[in-house]
């Protein structure tokens, strides 16, 4: 089975391209790279700061897919948020490490640098369909988040911080948090229905 | 932990924020609770719009050959440096385990034996020895034969031969021998990858009075395209692989 490199993959493909992967297939890392190392190269650049570090970050992220590939069910969630959920976790234990006791200055999501504009039709609307999710959020959900986010700040934390009760922190993130997924859905399911249409 | 306490936990945990303390009891939970499961999956999905949301930056064009050298190399890294002396001894291990069935009267099992393997494979491990037969036992079965070097990844200390042989009827068989892997998270399981993909999930590694961990199974599958060789460890976490290659003796 070969695989494009860009549109989605069936649940099928995903867990194929798993396979050949951790069979340590040249064309399935590149195709895994063309797919997921740009969103994966700018969550590290957006959180730790340095292109170094963006790009040591993306090397361990696929060297933690190739080990872990074996763990990768498709039907327990998509590749790209199997993905993602790995390099964003990867980056919050770089920064809190580095970070030691102290803390950075907060990063807004409005508050990160514009880098120049890529011209990926599919990029974009992805792109489009996140900060339309991020936009129905609240003014608090939103703050919390990012704290959380791009921060790496645990719920007591931010409670300590903002002085507002650890259950509502945990709340608000566990509320945000499912806001996005859906809204995002019915994006997709929008999409999917003007692609039928058109 | 009951799901009230997990689902309390599933925000920060899917942010990746959740004290590394706690995260191994509710991965524990989510491991037997299929409703967790899929909150966890859910909230993993608003993870990744966020991370989708950013403004995205153009990775260095050279990255990409960097990201597959990095991942052949982590695959090689690290091999056990204080116990090389024992490996290039130990790297014949999996003849001497095909020499041990030789010695037992394996070659040509019949129907009635195969259902004694284990006990079969259990008196062969304990009889490692006998290094020169394992021509004799490859040609026996009349198949093809090949082999591939495991090597541990990163952060692992091991090393081991896998021996296939892929021959007719249920004549084709999966020898491993491996030291034992450091750190342990046993018990490890055998998977080969064929060119079309196609994954076998073969059984358990055990523990030899050696102290290496062995493995032999007979089985009546196709195994001539197999292209890799993976131990996985009890998480399903790849610990060592080796690419198959044509069998050369000794």
């Amino acid at each position: 089975m070969t695989f494009g490199r860009e549109g989605p993959l069936s649940a099928e493909s995903e867990q194929e391209l798993m396979r050949q992967l951790v069979a340590g297939e040249e064309h399935a890392i590149r195709t895994l790279y063309s797919r997921f190392g740009r969103p994966i190269y700018t969550v590290g650049l957006r959180m730790l700061g340095s292109v170094e570090a963006a790009e040591e970050l993306t090397r361990d992220v696929f060297l933690a897919a190739w080990r872990k590939g074996g763990r990768f069910d498709s039907e327990r969630g998509r590749l790209s948020t199997w993905l993602m959920a790995i390099a964003h976790n990867m980056a919050v234990d770089r920064l809190r490490h580095d970070r030691g006791a102290g803390r950075p200055p907060l990063v807004l999501v409005e508050e990160v640098p514009e880098p120049a504009p890529l011209d990926e039709e599919e990029v974009l609307l992805d792109r489009d369909r996140a900060q339309r999710a991020l936009a129905g959020l609240s003014a608090a959900e939103r703050h919390l988040l990012s704290q959380a986010y791009f921060s790496g700040w645990t719920a007591r934390e931010i409670a300590e911080s903002e002085g507002i009760p650890l259950g509502t922190v945990k709340t608000r993130l566990r509320a945000a948090l499912i806001k996005l997924r859906k809204s995002e859905a019915e994006q997709s399911r929008m999409a999917t229905r003007r692609g039928i249409e058109r | 932990m009951t799901c009230l306490e997990a689902r309390d936990q599933l925000p920060e945990y899917a942010l990746g924020v959740l004290p590394a303390e706690r995260v191994r009891d509710l991965e524990r939970h989510l491991e037997g609770c299929a409703g967790c499961r899929r909150e966890t999956a859910e909230l993993h999905q608003g993870v990744e719009t966020m991370s989708f949301s950013l403004p995205q930056a153009s990775p260095p064009p050279a990255l990409a050959d960097r990201v597959v050298r990095g991942l052949f190399e982590g695959a090689r890294a690290k091999p056990s440096q204080p116990r090389a002396s024992r490996r290039a001894v130990r790297v014949l291990a999996a003849a001497t385990l095909a020499a041990a069935l030789v010695a037992f009267g394996a070659i040509g099992w019949g129907v009635a034996e195969r259902h004694r393997a284990q006990s079969i494979n259990a008196i062969a491990i304990r009889r490692i020895e006998n290094i020169d037969k394992l021509d004799t036992f490859i040609k026996s079965l009349g198949g093809q034969p090949f082999q591939a070097q495991l090597v541990p990844v990163a952060g692992i200390e091991s090393s081991g031969t896998a021996v296939i042989v892929s021959a007719s009827g249920a004549n084709s068989v999966v020898i491993i021998d491996v030291l034992p892997l450091i750190p342990n998270h046993g018990p490890y399981s055998v998977q080969l990858i064929d060119r079309s993909g196609r994954v076998f999930s073969l059984g358990h590694l055990q523990s030899s009075t050696s102290g290496d961990l062995v493995f032999v199974q007979f089985t009546a599958q196709d195994l001539s395209r197999v292209l890799s060789v993976t131990i996985l460890d009890a998480h399903s976490n790849v610990v060592m692989t080796g690419k198959v290659a044509p069998y050369s003796k000794g």
